[in-house]
């Protein structure tokens, strides 16, 4: 730690120069639609090693000597724009970049824009476009981001038709899923099957699998960072869709014309029209549906601030008449205030709300018996990015994050005649101080080096307990009003290196430390509306998770085709798991059925990747293995985690025949889920019971699956008749397009669950596999004008 | 709660779904003994029955043990012998004999080269305060109230019964239906609402008007309601289950099985 600290200090003070230097600095947006790019490339043509990237708000700082000076602003996708600077001042320079019309075929395509890849020290990092996946087929024609990103190396799908994800070995709740800077707590909707992500609304989506930056933290695994649309500052636009499964309609306007802008999406699912199951009076209105709705705005106050606020609110709704509801959903809001100080300083203050809540009721009125949990946060975050110069950017910052925990919130109508308390709410701080520099030595070393400091705090009122080995309240110990019940302290030191070894190639390496201060206790493999949040206690200590990584990086044929072999290593410590038979739902003394151990996983990662022409797409595989060793389970031998997968093959193919027909396949293959099957059997009071001996010692059988998709677009030009009665073709207005999927083309019957019952003639007990989808085809209408 | 979002899961996927009987090769575990000792305060309520386990691709006939010294004692020392049914292999009795309350029991068995142990501790005698088979609709209006879910004609077993305020008590509840016994399984503790009165539906009793209901309500330890409860986790699987597992149970480590000194009160009614 003391070395990383000092040697920031030594490269912060070995860069001082006595030339005259300048800072140009700007924001680089979209012509049509007023967005801000991101990761925009800014270069020099004087001076090619010399350049800069936009950052997430389109914002990027160059520093140079003074002097005359080409500046090329490029990104994928947009026709190229040259300046001639002269820089005998700092400068403020925006720029609007032209979409090009034919999209990827048509722009010129040129090295340092493909080549990316090789020069950033980022690795382990995923990136989509929302763009980018519209033709990937998907189940119900749902475009889903948290899929898409299952076909990426090192993210494995939670089983079938699921959004939850695994990333290297990590569980599905050690990634930090952010919408806006806002986390989610619960991203599935119907029992995990959709994500809470309506694509329309969402702009860009990155996956960090390891080496996340220093401004992120308190997951072990992964953070997935989306960033909502602006909304078109330019003109009113409209675009929307009706699916088989759900409808989608999205607003967007200027609010002042190239001032400010707004964006208004929504999404809502028809499954409850087709859930009529009965025909009992009592019943009506049973129903199972949810919906989403995500807005934005933001507007530009002066050339050096621009204030953000977005919203997320989703839900699901489960009824069966009026006895019975079940509802459950998240609901996300971030302020946010961006100020250029100079041209070199930028900050972002952000205060963030999130809140994720279940409400069971049954009964009505007086007798209504509710049962709830939530989990609500408040969370103030302060962040820099600072142009030392072009070959440093450092960012620093620091957040307070106050948590509260309510596991089980429990209404029992009065008219009952009876209470029963609440379990106890519990209160907790998290804060986080970080710095972190990107810096080139030259041409061929990239280095970013960071350190995050966070402390987490429970806090009172409240009570804790300690437990006997049964299980049962040994002690209890109540606290007072923001009296520290226990405190977590942890130094991430975030490392990474990357050497280009020629035009073609690149090597890699990285070294993260990642602390877990709040652990989601759930038993099962699928997410489940009713899993509860708790934080870090005395019993329960805070995750840890070391990851080593190292990658290799070569393009082939002018930086067309990327290709990357990273391979890790992860040791975790406080892994969590339960006893057996352990009671998790409403159990105030849940902590007791917790048992913690230790865990490792390690991979190598394989990506092809073909990003421009007709024909592009990804050929990744991953080879892996995770293990836990947990006392008290598989009497303390190591085991194979649920989501561990030794195999992991995905290849997705997009074909653009012309301009109006697009098909796409996605294959993917795994190997099945590490699962606990029986080894013999026993009669207890005269029902069959299982006798297990390993824990999951058995396979799922193999996994997979073939997609096919086709995008058919409407004319996107009309002919007319022009003043001089000149025939003549135009853009039309409004754009409209068919897709139609299907989902498991070849009727591969993936076994969902295996359960093992008794032949009713012959008496033998026998395996039974559910499958549960087979052929699912679907068609989607989407609009744009 | 798992249930209902089981019921949602399978309602909105019922569309789609096959089932299919697969080959999938499983490990035979070592044979072991299991032990289901029952014991109560009811006389001729009190039975040790000894089988042992089988392989898994084979039909539910258990081997039974036979010849096996079964004796239990009380924190007193005083031994109680059980001896094998001369009507049913594997089955040990001991007329007359009922458990006290608060009392520490231990169980030793030796079959052959084999000794299992295991103890159980007794709670205390409970009692039912209603019991009631019949059309919901005829229920006292503040219960039936809160059972809107069900129609008025439609025929429920209805339970009160009330908690002491220490908590620590465990309770189950074996229903019987014209001398037939459900297989269903009640539990509870009082880990929330202790010292309340606790009531409810026997969910899936399914009775009709003039069906004899015969109900037992009894006291356990907490290892015994920590054996049901977790033998209820034993047989799930898919995705929203947990990872299945043994029962925890309170015999040595060489069986498998429970023993429980049980406290009851039973209770007779007829279906209207």
């Amino acid at each position: 730690m003391k070395f990383l600290l000092l040697s920031i200090i030594v490269f912060c003070t070995t860069i001082g120069l006595s030339q005259t230097n300048f800072t140009l600095s700007g924001n680089i947006k979209d012509s049509s639609t007023g967005e801000d790019i991101i990761g925009a490339r800014i270069q020099v043509a004087e001076i090619p090693s010399k350049g800069a990237i936009t950052n997430v708000y389109g914002f990027y700082s160059l520093t140079l000597p003074a002097g005359t000076y080409t500046i090329n602003y490029n990104f994928i996708g947009y026709q190229k724009i040259s300046k001639k600077i002269t820089l005998d001042q700092n400068i403020t320079k925006n720029v609007e970049l032209v979409l090009s019309t034919e999209m990827l075929q048509e722009v010129e395509v040129t090295g340092e824009k493909l080549g990316d890849n090789l020069k950033t020290t980022e690795m382990g990092v995923e990136k989509i476009s929302v763009k980018d996946i519209e033709s990937i087929p998907v189940l119900f024609g749902e475009q889903d981001i948290m899929k898409t990103m299952q076909l990426l190396p090192g993210v494995k799908s939670a089983g079938e038709g699921n959004s939850g994800f695994y990333v290297r070995g990590g569980g599905a709740d050690q990634n930090l899923i952010l919408l806006d800077e806002a986390p989610v707590y619960n991203a599935s909707h119907l029992l995990g099957f959709f994500s809470v992500f309506n694509s329309d609304a969402l702009k860009d989506v990155k996956l960090y699998k390891g080496g996340a930056p220093a401004e992120f933290g308190g997951r072990l695994s992964s953070v997935m960072d989306i960033k909502m649309k602006e909304g078109n500052s330019k003109k009113v636009s409209a675009s929307g869709g009706i699916g088989l499964i759900s409808s989608r309609l999205t607003l967007e306007a200027p609010i002042v014309k190239n001032k400010g802008s707004f964006i208004l999406s929504g999404r809502r699912t028809y499954v409850d029209q087709f859930l009529r199951f009965s025909n009992n009076e009592n019943l009506d209105g049973a129903g199972l549906y949810f919906y989403d709705f995500n807005a934005k705005a933001n507007y530009r106050i002066s050339d050096k601030d621009r204030v953000f606020v977005s919203g997320y609110l989703g839900r699901d709704q489960f009824k069966f008449g009026n006895q019975l509801q079940f509802d459950w959903g998240n609901i996300t809001s971030t302020a946010r205030w961006n100020h250029v100080y100079n041209g070199k300083l930028f900050g972002n203050a952000t205060f963030i709300f999130s809140k994720y809540n279940y409400v069971i009721g049954i009964g009505e009125g007086n007798t209504k018996v509710e049962i709830g949990s939530q989990i609500q946060d408040f969370n103030f975050k302060k962040d820099f990015d600072y142009y030392l110069n072009s070959n440093n950017t450092i960012s620093f910052g620091g957040n307070i994050i106050h948590h509260t925990f309510e596991p089980g919130d429990i209404n029992i109508g009065q008219d009952l005649g009876f209470t029963i308390d609440d379990i106890p709410v519990k209160h907790s701080i998290e804060s986080a101080l970080y710095v972190s520099n990107d810096q080139k030595i030259g041409n061929r070393l990239n280095l970013t080096y960071g350190l995050r400091y966070s402390n987490f705090t429970q806090i009172g009122p409240g009570e804790t307990y300690t437990f006997t080995e049964e299980g049962e309240i040994d002690s209890t110990t109540y606290w007072s009003t923001n009296e520290p019940v226990v405190s977590y302290n942890g130094l991430s030191p975030r490392l990474g290196i990357n050497v280009v070894l020629n035009e073609k190639s690149s090597l890699k390496g990285g070294y993260s430390r990642t602390y877990q201060f709040m652990h989601l206790i759930s038993n099962s493999t699928s997410a489940t509306p009713t899993d509860i949040w708790l934080p870090s206690s005395p019993i329960i200590k805070p995750q840890i998770a070391d990851q080593y990584s190292i990658g290799y990086f070569r393009n082939f044929k002018k930086n067309t085709i990327e290709f990357s072999a990273e391979a890790y290593y992860k040791d975790f410590q406080n892994v969590i798991d339960y006893r057996d038979g352990a009671e998790i739902t409403l159990n105030p003394n849940v902590e007791a059925e917790l048992l913690f151990g230790i865990g490792r996983a390690y991979g190598l990662e394989l990506l092809a990747k073909k990003k421009v022409g007709n024909f592009t797409g990804w050929l990744s595989y991953t080879i892996s293995k995770t293990e836990n060793k947990i006392d008290g389970i598989n009497k303390g031998d190591w085991f194979s985690a649920k989501q561990d997968r030794t195999h992991d093959i995905s290849i997705v193919l997009m074909y653009k025949l012309n301009q109006r027909l697009n098909f796409s396949a996605s294959w993917v293959y795994y190997t099945g889920n590490a699962v606990t099957f029986p080894s013999g059997k026993y009669t207890i009071e005269g029902q069959v019971i299982n006798e297990f001996t390993e824990r999951n010692g058995y396979r799922m059988p193999d996994y997979h699956r073939l997609d096919l998709g086709v995008t058919l677009n409407n004319k996107k030009t009309e002919i007319i008749t022009d003043a001089d009665n000149n025939q003549i073709e135009v853009p039309k207005k409004f754009e409209s397009s068919w897709n139609f999927s299907v989902y498991n083309a070849y009727g591969r019957e993936n076994a969902y669950s295996i359960t093992f019952q008794n032949n009713e003639i012959t008496g033998q007990t026998e395996a039974v596999k559910l499958a549960l989808f087979k052929i699912i085809p679907s068609i989607t209408y989407n609009f744009k004008f | 709660m798992k249930h209902i979002i089981i019921l949602a899961a399978v309602l909105s996927i019922g569309l789609f779904s096959c089932e299919e009987v697969i080959d999938l090769p499983l490990n035979n575990a070592n044979q072991k003994i299991v032990v289901e000792a029952f014991t109560s305060n009811i006389e001729g309520r009190s039975y040790v029955k000894l089988t042992k386990t089988s392989n898994v691709y084979t039909t539910d006939n258990f081997e039974t043990v036979s010849d096996a010294s079964v004796i239990i004692t009380d924190d007193l020392g005083n031994n109680y012998p059980f001896t094998e049914s001369t009507e049913e292999a594997g089955l040990y009795l001991l007329p007359g004999y009922k458990v006290e309350p608060n009392t520490t029991y231990t169980i030793k068995i030796v079959s052959g080269d084999t000794e299992i142990t295991g103890t159980t501790e007794s709670s205390y005698v409970p009692s039912f305060d209603f019991v009631f088979a019949g059309p919901k609709g005829d229920l006292p209006d503040e219960v039936k109230n809160g059972l809107g879910f069900f129609p008025d004609d439609f025929r429920v077993v209805f339970y009160l019964f009330s908690d002491p305020v220490p908590v620590g008590d465990n309770y189950r509840i074996i229903s019987y239906k014209n001398n037939k016994r459900q297989s269903d399984m009640y539990i509870a503790n009082d880990v929330l609402g202790s010292g309340e009165q606790f009531g409810g539906i026997l969910f899936g009793a399914n009775v009709d008007s003039s069906d004899t209901v015969f109900l037992e309500l009894m006291t356990m330890d907490k290892a015994n309601y920590d054996y049901f409860y977790s033998l209820t986790n034993n047989t799930s699987t898919g995705p929203f289950a947990a990872t299945p597992s043994n029962p925890v149970s309170n015999i040595s480590e060489n069986a498998l099985g429970f023993f429980g000194a049980y406290l009851m009160d039973t209770l007779t009614t007829i279906t209207f």
